[in-house]
C-alpha cells in the first residue's frame, strides 16, 4: 500500500498560486451575472445581506393545522440552512402585513400584483415574503387553474421566485408561495411540506441543484446506504417512493456534506466573528479545471471528491461526497449571427474561456487530520435540465466528451489548497482549424453537397457560401454528430442563417433562417428549406450553435440538397429519360413530375439522378408548356425543386438516355461499370440500333479519365447495338471530377454523368518492432511488409529494398509481393556501429513506403539488473539454488541483445547472525570465478551460481557490462 | 374542469390506495403506478395538451409569452397557434423554462382568471419528442414523467432501459385518460437520444486499504500542504 502521506513537493506551489486566482463556488450557483447589468460577469450571486429575514403571512395555512404550527415547520426548514460556518443566518423577521390571498392579489393585465409589502420593492424590509395560500387561490394565480389540486403538491405545494437582484450581483428579493391545500391534520403533509419548502429555502439561498451519487435516483447501480447518507438535500428530482418523498431519504432534514459545501461557497466565513466559525476549519480548498486535449474547457460536467479521512478511516470512502459542476460561470448564451445577440433575459455568464472547464470546491470538508482526496469527472445526467438544471446552463445537458476520469489522489490539509487540470481521457480531440471562412469571406460549400465539420470554440460560426440558380428551392440540413459519428440532439444544437453574398455583414439572415435546432424529423438535424429565388444568387450560409457553443465535439454533417439542371430539358410526349445535376443526392432519393407523379429513379449519385419520367398525359402536362422538375429525399423531408424545367415538346430526332455510370472512379482502375446510353426513336421508347453515339470525357479539378472504348483517349464514336445501347468501360487518371457524355450523332440528343474520381488507398506497414543491438554485435533480422490497396492485399506489385546503414546487406534487395501481399527480406550485419541508428526501408509502388530500425546502443548505455532468482535463500541439503537471469538493456528499457557482461562470483563460509554490538566477522572465501557470457536475443544472461557442495555458504555475484552496467545479488545457503 | 370529473374515479382509487388519513383538505394522491397511469394523469389534470414546438419567447412585464406552434391537438386547444402566459417570477435571474425550437407534447394548466397558466407537474408536463427520421414517426421521450412512477428506493427507475412511446401510443393514452386500455409498449430510446453512460458507481466496502477495487485506477498520492 502506498505511503499517505508520500510527497511530491512541487504540485502544491503550483497549486496555491492557482486557487488564489480561483473564484469559489460548489455544487453549482443557481444564479451568475451576466455582461449586460452588471459591474462583473460570472459571479454566482448570494444574498445582498448575511441576514435575510422571512416574513410570514398572518392568516391560516390551513384550517386543519394553528398558524403557529405553520410558523414553526417554516423556521424548521429555514433553520436547516443555519450553520456556524456559513455567514448567513435566515430567521423570522416577523409577519406581513396582511394575509395574502385572492382578495388582495391579481393580475392587473401586465403583472402579478401583490400587496406592497410582499413587493420586491420593499426588499429591504421584507427580503422573503412567505405566503400562505389558504385555498390555493394565489398558486393558482400564478401557476394556472388547477394548479393548486391536490394531485399536484409534490410540484406545486411550494412555489417560488427570486424576484430582485442588485446591480452588484446580489439576491434582493423573494417570494415563497405555501400552498394551503397540500396540508391537514396528517402529520406527513406537514412534513412533506417542510421538506419541499427546506429545498425551496436552499434555492432561495442561491443553490443549484446537485448530483452526487446519483445512482441514488437512478438505480442504475447498487444504492448502499451510506450512499444514502450524503445523497444532497439539493438532489434535482426526488425518488418517488410513497406518497411523501421525504420518507424516501435518510435524515431528510439534515444537510449533507455537499448541501453545507454549496452553501459556504456563496457565504464564506472568512473570520470567526458573531458566533460563527471560519469556513476554512477542517475544509480545504479543490479547483480546477476540465480539459479536452486540445486544452479547450469543458463545460456542463460533474466533478466529485472522494475522500480518505486520515487517523479515523482505514481507506477512501466508498462514495464521493461533494460536486461541482464545470462552466457555471462562463457564458450561458453567447447569441450567434442566425439569431443575433441572446436576449437580454438570457445574459448570464462570462465570456471568459478559462471559465469554460472550471470547477471548484472551496471548502471540501477534510477533517481535522486531513484527507487524501481524488476527484472524478462524469456526466451530468441529461434529465437535468430547465428547472432541474445542476447550474444556472441554459441550453440542454451536452453529454460529457471521453470517459469518466479520476485524478490522481491529493493529501489536503485543513486550510490547504489545490488547483489542477484534467484532461478528459477518450475525448474528442478535433483542433480548431478554422477551416470555414469567414462572413465577408465564405468558403465555398463542398462540390457534392455533404461535407463535415466542426464547430470548434464558442461563438464561432461556420461560413460558406454557394451558387443557386433562378427559380430553384432547396435545403440545407446540418445533422450534429456525437464522437462515433451518430447523430445526436445532446451536443451541437444547430441553426442555420442565408444570406445573398452582397448583403451587408452583421446583419440577421435576409434570405432563410432555422433559428431551431432540430426541426426536422431525423434524430440531431436542424433542416432549412430556402424558397426559390427569381434570379441567380450567390448566397452565404452561417452554421451556429443556438447557445453561440462550440467545442472539440461539436462535429456535424452539413448537406446542401439542391437540383441544379436538367438533361435534357424537353421531352416527347411519351416521356423518356432526364439527368438531373446538383448536389447532395442520396440512395432513396424521389423525383417528381409537375409536382404530382413520381418518376422512376434510375441511378443515384451525388451529384447526379437519372430518371425516367412518365408520359405527358400521366404527368398532367400540356404541350410545350414547362412543368415543376422537384427531388424529394423521403428520410429527411429535405426537397428542392426546379420551376418550370421540363417541357413535353415535339421531339424529330433520336433521343439518348443514361443506362449506367459507374458511381465512382479510382485512379488507375478500369471502374466495373461501364459508361452505358441507349439510342430511342424520337417516339422516345424505341430502340435504335447501328447508329452512332459519340462519347467524351472532360475533367475538372484536377480529375481525369479515359474511356477504354476509346483505346488510351477521351473521346471515340461507338454504334450502338442491337438494342440500341453503346458504352465504354472507364478508367481514371488523376483524381477530381471527371464528366463522361454521350451524344447521338443523328440528333444531338446527349446524356452526362459527372462522377468523382479518387486516388488508390495504397499502404504499406511492417509489422516488425524497432531493434537494440550492443554496438559491434553482428546481428541478423528477417523482415515482412505488407502492401494493401483500399484496405485489400495488393499482390504482384515489385518491392524495393533499401539502407543507407553502414555495413549492412539486405537479401535480396527486391522482390514481388505474394498473394496475400507480403514481401520479405533478411537484414545482417556484422559488427553495428556505436551510437547508429540504421534504417531499412521497403518501398511498393515506388513511392510508398515503411522503414524499419535498428539501433546500435553504445557501450555507456547498457545496463544490467536482475531479473529472477534474486535474493534467494535455501538451506544446506534441501532444494538447490536456481541460476540467477540477468537483463541487459539500453537504460530506457529496451532489452539489449548482443552485450558482453562478465560475471564475478564468490562463495562465502556461512557466518550467520552478526553480533549485536561489534562488527560482523569476516567469512572465509571459499571458492571464486570469473566468466564472460554475451546477452541472448532478449537481452538475458544465465547464471549459475558457483556453489561449494556441502557447506552452508553465502554467493555473491556481480556483474558488469558496458562501461558502467552493474549488479549484485547475494543468495544463501544456510546451514 | 377535467380534474374533478377524475376525481369520481380514477384519483379517488389512488387516494385511497395511498392510505392516509386525510385532513379537511383533499389527500395528496400517491404516485403513479407506471408511466401511462402517469400520463394519464397529467391528462387528466391538464386544460390543454398539444403536440407542437416553442415559436417564440417574449418576457412582457411581469409575464412570459410562449407561442406554440400547434401541430396535433390532443385536448382542449386547435391546431394552429397558442399562447400561453407564465408568471415571470419563475423566469428570472436568466432561468429558461422554454427555449425556441422545442418539440414536445405540452401538458399545460388551463389559464385561471389571471390568464396565467404552467405546465403540469413542474416540467414534467413538457415531454420531450424524439424524431426517429424519415417514416418511422416520432417518439415521445417518458424519462422525466417516468421519474413519478412508484418505486422502491434504490430500485431503478421505471423504463429506465426503454423510455420512448411512440407519439401515436401516447396520444391515445392522453386523449383517452379516462379508459384504462391496454399498455402501450415501450421502446428504447434511439441512440442519440439516450441518457449519456453513468461512471461504474464504487460499491460499499471497495474502498478499504486506499486502492479502489474494480475500477482500474490506483490514486497516485501527493501532499499538499499550504495554508490559504
Amino acid at each position: 500500500m502506498m505511503s499517505a502521506r508520500r510527497g511530491l513537493g512541487v504540485v502544491w506551489m503550483l497549486a496555491l498560486c492557482a486557487v488564489l486566482t480561483t473564484t469559489a463556488w460548489a455544487g453549482g450557483p443557481r444564479f451568475i451575472t451576466g455582461t449586460s447589468g452588471y459591474a462583473q460577469a460570472g459571479v454566482p450571486m448570494a444574498w445582498y445581506t448575511n441576514t435575510p429575514m422571512y416574513f410570514t403571512d398572518p392568516g391560516q395555512l390551513s384550517s386543519g393545522i394553528s398558524h403557529a404550527q405553520s410558523d414553526a415547520m417554516v423556521a424548521a426548514a429555514a433553520g436547516v440552512w443555519n450553520l456556524p460556518t456559513a455567514n448567513v443566518t435566515l430567521a423570522q423577521g416577523g409577519e406581513l402585513a396582511e394575509h395574502v390571498s385572492g382578495a388582495n392579489a391579481y393580475f392587473n393585465g401586465t403583472e402579478v400584483v401583490f400587496p406592497s409589502d410582499v413587493e420586491a420593492a420593499n426588499y429591504q424590509s421584507i427580503q422573503i415574503a412567505v405566503i400562505y395560500d389558504t385555498d390555493g387561490s394565489i398558486t393558482d394565480l400564478l401557476l394556472g387553474s388547477g394548479a393548486s389540486e391536490p394531485l399536484e403538491c409534490r410540484d406545486n405545494g411550494v412555489t417560488e421566485s427570486v424576484d430582485s437582484f442588485g446591480s452588484a450581483g446580489t439576491i434582493q428579493h423573494a417570494v415563497i408561495v405555501l400552498n394551503g391545500l397540500c396540508v391537514g391534520s396528517n402529520a406527513a403533509q406537514m412534513s412533506q411540506m417542510q421538506y419541499q419548502l427546506m429545498r425551496t429555502f436552499g434555492r432561495v439561498l442561491g443553490l443549484a441543484w446537485s448530483q452526487l451519487n446519483d445512482n441514488v435516483f437512478t438505480g442504475v447501480a447498487t444504492v448502499t446506504s451510506a450512499q444514502m447518507s450524503v445523497w444532497p438535500l439539493m438532489h434535482p428530482i426526488d425518488v418517488y417512493c410513497n406518497t411523501y418523498t421525504y420518507t424516501c431519504m435518510q435524515n431528510p432534514f439534515t444537510l449533507r456534506p455537499d448541501d453545507v459545501a454549496a452553501l459556504t461557497a456563496l457565504y464564506p466565513v472568512t473570520s470567526s466573528t458573531s458566533g460563527k466559525t471560519k469556513s476554512a476549519a477542517n475544509t480545504a480548498s479543490a479547483s480546477g479545471t476540465v480539459q479536452f486535449t486540445t486544452r479547450q474547457g469543458m463545460e456542463i460536467t460533474n466533478v466529485t471528491a472522494t475522500r480518505w479521512l486520515l487517523g479515523s478511516e482505514p481507506g477512501y470512502e466508498p462514495y464521493p461526497v461533494v460536486s461541482s459542476t464545470t462552466g457555471a460561470s462562463f457564458q450561458q448564451n453567447g447569441g450567434n449571427p442566425v439569431m443575433g445577440a441572446e436576449p437580454a433575459s438570457e445574459n448570464a455568464g462570462a465570456d471568459m474561456a478559462a471559465d469554460e472547464g472550471a470547477w471548484s470546491m472551496p471548502f471540501l470538508p477534510v477533517g481535522t487530520g486531513g484527507a487524501n482526496v481524488y476527484f472524478g469527472t462524469e456526466a451530468i445526467n441529461p434529465l437535468y435540465v430547465g428547472d432541474y438544471a445542476v447550474g444556472p446552463y441554459q441550453r440542454p445537458v451536452v453529454t460529457m466528451s471521453g470517459s469518466p476520469n479520476w485524478s490522481n489522489a491529493y493529501t489536503l490539509n485543513p486550510g490547504g489548497a489545490i488547483n489542477f487540470t484534467m484532461q478528459q481521457q477518450n475525448a474528442a480531440w478535433n483542433w480548431c482549424m478554422y477551416p470555414d471562412g469567414t462572413e465577408t469571406n465564405p468558403w465555398g460549400s463542398s462540390s457534392t453537397g455533404f461535407w463535415n465539420e466542426l464547430l470548434c470554440a464558442a461563438n464561432y460560426t461556420a461560413w460558406r457560401t454557394t451558387n443557386i440558380h433562378a427559380n430553384t428551392s432547396w435545403t440545407i440540413e446540418i445533422t450534429a454528430l456525437n464522437e462515433t459519428g451518430g447523430a445526436s440532439v445532446q451536443k451541437l444544437q444547430p441553426v442555420i442563417g442565408v444570406w445573398n453574398m452582397s448583403d451587408p455583414a452583421g446583419v440577421l439572415p435576409t434570405v432563410a433562417s432555422q433559428t431551431a435546432a432540430f426541426n426536422s424529423f431525423s434524430l440531431g438535424m436542424t433542416q432549412l428549406q430556402v424558397p426559390a429565388a427569381a434570379s441567380a444568387s450567390s448566397v452565404r450560409i452561417a452554421i451556429a450553435d443556438q447557445f453561440g457553443g462550440g467545442r472539440p465535439d461539436f462535429t456535424y454533417a452539413a448537406r446542401i440538397f439542391y437540383a441544379a439542371s436538367l438533361a435534357p430539358t424537353t421531352l416527347g410526349g411519351n416521356g423518356g429519360q432526364i439527368s438531373i445535376t446538383g448536389t447532395g443526392f442520396s440512395a432513396g432519393n424521389e423525383v417528381w413530375i409537375n409536382d404530382s407523379v413520381q418518376a422512376t429513379v434510375v441511378s443515384v449519385t451525388p451529384t447526379q439522378i437519372v430518371a425516367t419520367v412518365p408520359s405527358m398525359t400521366t404527368a398532367g402536362a400540356a404541350l410545350n408548356s414547362a412543368v415543376d422538375v422537384l427531388v424529394y429525399d423521403p428520410n429527411t423531408g429535405a426537397v428542392t425543386d426546379m420551376s418550370t424545367a421540363l417541357t413535353y415538346g415535339q421531339q424529330t430526332g433520336n433521343v439518348i438516355a443514361l443506362v449506367s455510370a459507374p458511381v465512382a472512379l479510382e485512379t488507375g482502375s478500369v471502374a466495373a461499370t461501364p459508361f452505358a446510353v441507349r439510342v430511342y426513336a424520337p417516339d422516345g421508347a424505341t430502340p435504335v440500333a447501328g447508329t452512332s453515339v459519340s462519347f467524351s470525357v472532360t475533367g475538372s479539378g484536377g480529375g481525369a479519365a479515359v474511356a477504354t472504348n476509346c483505346g488510351s483517349g477521351t473521346g471515340c464514336v461507338v454504334t450502338t447495338d442491337g438494342t440500341g445501347m453503346a458504352q465504354t468501360p472507364l478508367m481514371g487518371v488523376a483524381a477530381g471530377a471527371v464528366t463522361v457524355t454521350g451524344t447521338a450523332v443523328s440528333s444531338g440528343s446527349s446524356v452526362h454523368a459527372t462522377i468523382a474520381d479518387a486516388n488508390p488507398v495504397q499502404a504499406v506497414t511492417i509489422g516488425a518492432a524497432a531493434q537494440y543491438l550492443a554496438a559491434g554485435a553482428a546481428g541478423n533480422w528477417s523482415l515482412g511488409l505488407t502492401a494493401t490497396q483500399d484496405g485489400a492485399a495488393a499482390a504482384g506489385v515489385p518491392v524495393t529494398w533499401s539502407t543507407a546503414a553502414a555495413g549492412f546487406t539486405l537479401t535480396p534487395p527486391a522482390g514481388v509481393t505474394a498473394t496475400n501481399g507480403t514481401e520479405a527480406v533478411s537484414a545482417w550485419v556484422g559488427a553495428i556501429a556505436s551510437g547508429s541508428t540504421n534504417v531499412v526501408t521497403g518501398c511498393v509502388w515506388t513511392s510508398v513506403c515503411a522503414s524499419w530500425t535498428v539501433y546500435g546502443v553504445a557501450a555507456t548505455q547498457w545496463t544490467i539488473g536482475v531479473e529472477s532468482g534474486a535474493a534467494q535463500h535455501v538451506v544446506l541439503g534441501g532444494p538447490a539454488l536456481v541460476p540467477v537471469v540477468l537483463l541487459v538493456t539500453d537504460g530506457a528499457g529496451h532489452a539489449l541483445p548482443g552485450a558482453t557482461v562478465n560475471v564475478y562470483q564468490t562463495a562465502y563460509a556461512w557466518e550467520g547472525v552478526c553480533a549485536t554490538a561489534g562488527p560482523c566477522a569476516a567469512a572465509p572465501v571459499l571458492a571464486t570465478s570469473q566468466s564472460t557470457a554475451v546477452s541472448d536475443g532478449n537481452g538475458l544472461v544465465t547464471v549459475q551460481p558457483g556453489v561449494v557442495a556441502g557447506v552452508a555458504q553465502t554467493v555473491a555475484i556481480a556483474a558488469s557490462t558496458g562501461t558502467k552496467g552493474f549488479a549484485a545479488v547475494e543468495l544463501t545457503v544456510a546451514p | 374542469m377535467r380534474v374533478r370529473e377524475w376525481m369520481c374515479g380514477v384519483v379517488l382509487v389512488l387516494a385511497v390506495a395511498a392510505g392516509d388519513a386525510s385532513g379537511q383538505q383533499a389527500d395528496v394522491a400517491a404516485p403513479a403506478t407506471s408511466v401511462t397511469d402517469a400520463l394519464r394523469s397529467m391528462a387528466s389534470r391538464a386544460g390543454v395538451v398539444f403536440v407542437g414546438s416553442v415559436t417564440r419567447v417574449v418576457p412582457e412585464g411581469g409575464v412570459v409569452e410562449i407561442d406554440f406552434k400547434v401541430q396535433q391537438p390532443l385536448l382542449g386547444v386547435s391546431a394552429g397557434t397558442y399562447v400561453a402566459r407564465e408568471w415571470a417570477g419563475r423566469w428570472t435571474g436568466a432561468q429558461q423554462r422554454y427555449r425556441v425550437g422545442q418539440s414536445a407534447m405540452f401538458f399545460l394548466h388551463a389559464a385561471g382568471v389571471s390568464g396565467l397558466s404552467s405546465t403540469v407537474d413542474g416540467m414534467m408536463g413538457v415531454v420531450p419528442l424524439v424524431q426517429t427520421g424519415g417514416k418511422a414517426g416520432a417518439m415521445v421521450d417518458l424519462r422525466w414523467v417516468a421519474t413519478r412512477v412508484q418505486r422502491a428506493v434504490g430500485a431503478p427507475l421505471v423504463g429506465a432501459a426503454t423510455g420512448a412511446m411512440t407519439l401515436a401510443d401516447a396520444s391515445r393514452v392522453v386523449v383517452h385518460w379516462q379508459v384504462k386500455t391496454t399498455e402501450p409498449v415501450m421502446y428504447p430510446m434511439p441512440g442519440g437520444a439516450k441518457p449519456s453512460p453513468r461512471p461504474v458507481a464504487v460499491t460499499e466496502g471497495q474502498g478499504q486499504g486506499g486502492v479502489r477495487g474494480g475500477m482500474g485506477h490506483v490514486p497516485v498520492e501527493e501532499q499538499i500542504n499550504d495554508e490559504r
